[in-house]
């Protein structure tokens, strides 16, 4: 390096050094730096996203109450009231006329079809939206649903424990038809020869259970995707309730859900 | 020959790293990158007149003055591409390149280095370099910023203009005395511009990448 004093070398040395440090530092602070705000824009896009998904997730569920309300009500007043109307009108055909025979078989069979068919309605009714839920709370209509369904096929028995709270609001019902769902699933797919609900009243929380002695469900089983399922998970997720199944193939299976009594 | 002569061929041959990765992509490239093109263009026959300047002993100087000018303007435009405040930045690009025109013709003329328009190029380039990232931390464009030719090129402007401006600042410690002289400023400047092409070749190689991906891909069945 003829040319070139050795002070000359070393200022090129330690500035050239400085130089490239200056860079990689600067480089590697960019890349850093915008790769965290990269990852804190992502984080806040999932939480819209999700925010955004339980919007959905909770309009979805109030449009099918209302829906249900509704049914329910067109069934009870219209339904109904026409079922009510044409038994009134056949028992006054039946006063009026003295029916013997095969016309007395007739009538008697056509009275038993319009209690049938009004019986029916009030049922499916409640059953969309019981009435009384908001009066009478959690407790008595999951009673009042298990002595419905009990005998239909099944033995369903009803048990409860602790501090019974008269528990009502919206939260409630939601714990309702969580309920509701895991019956239905347990009467129509499990072949359940008895079916216990057990309720346990803590001070914060409630853990509900519904065991039965069915064939029991894996976690792949077909049950999980469907509708009912999804209504299930997507409820217990709006009322903060930890779902939990527990399974014991061939032996029948319990789905316990805890559900915290204040959000 | 001398270390600074070594360097400052290497300096010179640079340019073509660049212009080579710029070949291969010739028809395909984005606006930004062809802006990068013709100033890669303009650098090289620069320095090519240069050496045959410098061989028939003549004065050089007018040639950097001008070729500054030139490389002023092609990176204003090439940041007002990818910036928004379009009116802001044409206006700093007029004035700027007026007074570096007057410089050069009527303040320190052609024949001298330019240093106050040099001093002044430095801040503007910088400012937009700075002005740049920023933006990219706002809008955050892509995920992988690393793939972003204009990061690289940006980086490039950046380590150019940042320590040429250093050098400014400490160019009179650095030919002070007798163990000082003008060739330390000329090779870290070489230095300086070495790296710049460096980094500007990885800005085209990375855009290069982009291109022949989307092209593949529009390709497959």
């Amino acid at each position: 390096m003829e040319g070139l004093s050795q002070g000359e070398v070393i200022y090129i040395i330690v500035l050239g050094s400085l130089g490239m440090f200056l860079f990689i530092a600067g480089f590697a602070v960019f890349i850093s730096m915008y790769q965290k705000r990269m990852l804190q824009e992502q984080e806040k896009r999932r939480i819209i996203e999700l925010d955004y998904q339980q919007q959905m997730i909770q309009s979805q569920i109030d449009s099918q109450e209302t829906e249900r309300k509704r049914i329910a009500a067109d069934l009870h007043d219209s339904i109904g009231s026409l079922l009510w109307a044409a038994k009134l009108n056949i028992a006054y055909l039946g006063r009026l006329s003295n029916f013997n025979g095969e016309m007395k078989d007739s009538y008697l069979e056509t009275m038993k079809i319009l209690d049938q068919s009004i019986d029916s309605v009030k049922r499916i009714s409640w059953e969309l939206t019981p009435e009384a839920f908001h009066n009478t709370g959690l407790s008595s209509s999951i009673m009042e649903l298990c002595s419905r369904l009990n005998g239909k096929g099944q033995v369903i028995v009803f048990k409860e424990k602790g501090n019974q709270l008269f528990w009502k609001d919206d939260r409630a019902l939601m714990a309702f038809r969580i309920v509701q769902e895991l019956l239905n699933n347990a009467v129509k797919h499990a072949k359940a020869n008895s079916i216990l609900v057990n309720l346990n009243w803590n001070s914060n929380r409630l853990l509900i259970e519904v065991q039965d002695d069915g064939i029991g469900f894996t976690l792949n089983d077909k049950i999980r995707n469907g509708v009912g399922w999804w209504n299930i998970m997507h409820r217990s997720k709006m009322i903060d309730a930890a779902i939990e199944v527990k399974q014991n193939h061939q032996q029948g299976s319990a789905i316990e859900l805890t559900v915290p009594l204040s959000s | 020959m001398q270390f600074e002569f070594y360097i400052a061929y290497f300096s010179f041959g640079s340019i073509v790293i660049p212009l080579f990765i710029a070949m291969l992509q010739w028809k395909r490239m984005t606006d930004e990158l062809k802006i990068l093109r013709t100033l890669l263009i303009i650098s090289l026959l620069s320095d090519l007149l240069s050496l045959v300047l410098i061989t028939y002993s003549l004065n050089t100087y007018w040639i950097g003055n001008i070729f500054m000018i030139a490389q002023l303007a092609l990176l204003i435009i090439l940041f007002r591409s990818q910036l928004q405040y379009h009116n802001v930045i044409n206006s700093i690009l007029l004035t700027s390149i007026l007074f570096c025109l007057l410089n050069v013709g009527f303040i320190q003329g052609p024949f001298v280095f330019n240093s106050l328009s040099n001093v002044i190029a430095c801040l503007i380039l910088i400012s937009f370099c700075l002005y740049y990232f920023y933006h990219l931390l706002n809008d955050l464009p892509t995920i992988h910023i690393q793939h972003l030719p204009m990061l690289w090129i940006s980086f490039g402007v950046l380590t150019y203009y940042g320590g040429n401006f250093f050098l400014f600042l400490v160019k009179n410690y650095l030919t002070y005395g007798e163990t000082g002289s003008h060739k330390t400023m000329w090779i870290l400047h070489n230095l300086l511009n070495i790296v710049k092409n460096i980094l500007f070749a990885i800005g085209l190689w990375k855009g290069y990448r982009k291109v022949r991906s989307s092209t593949l891909s529009s390709l497959a069945p």
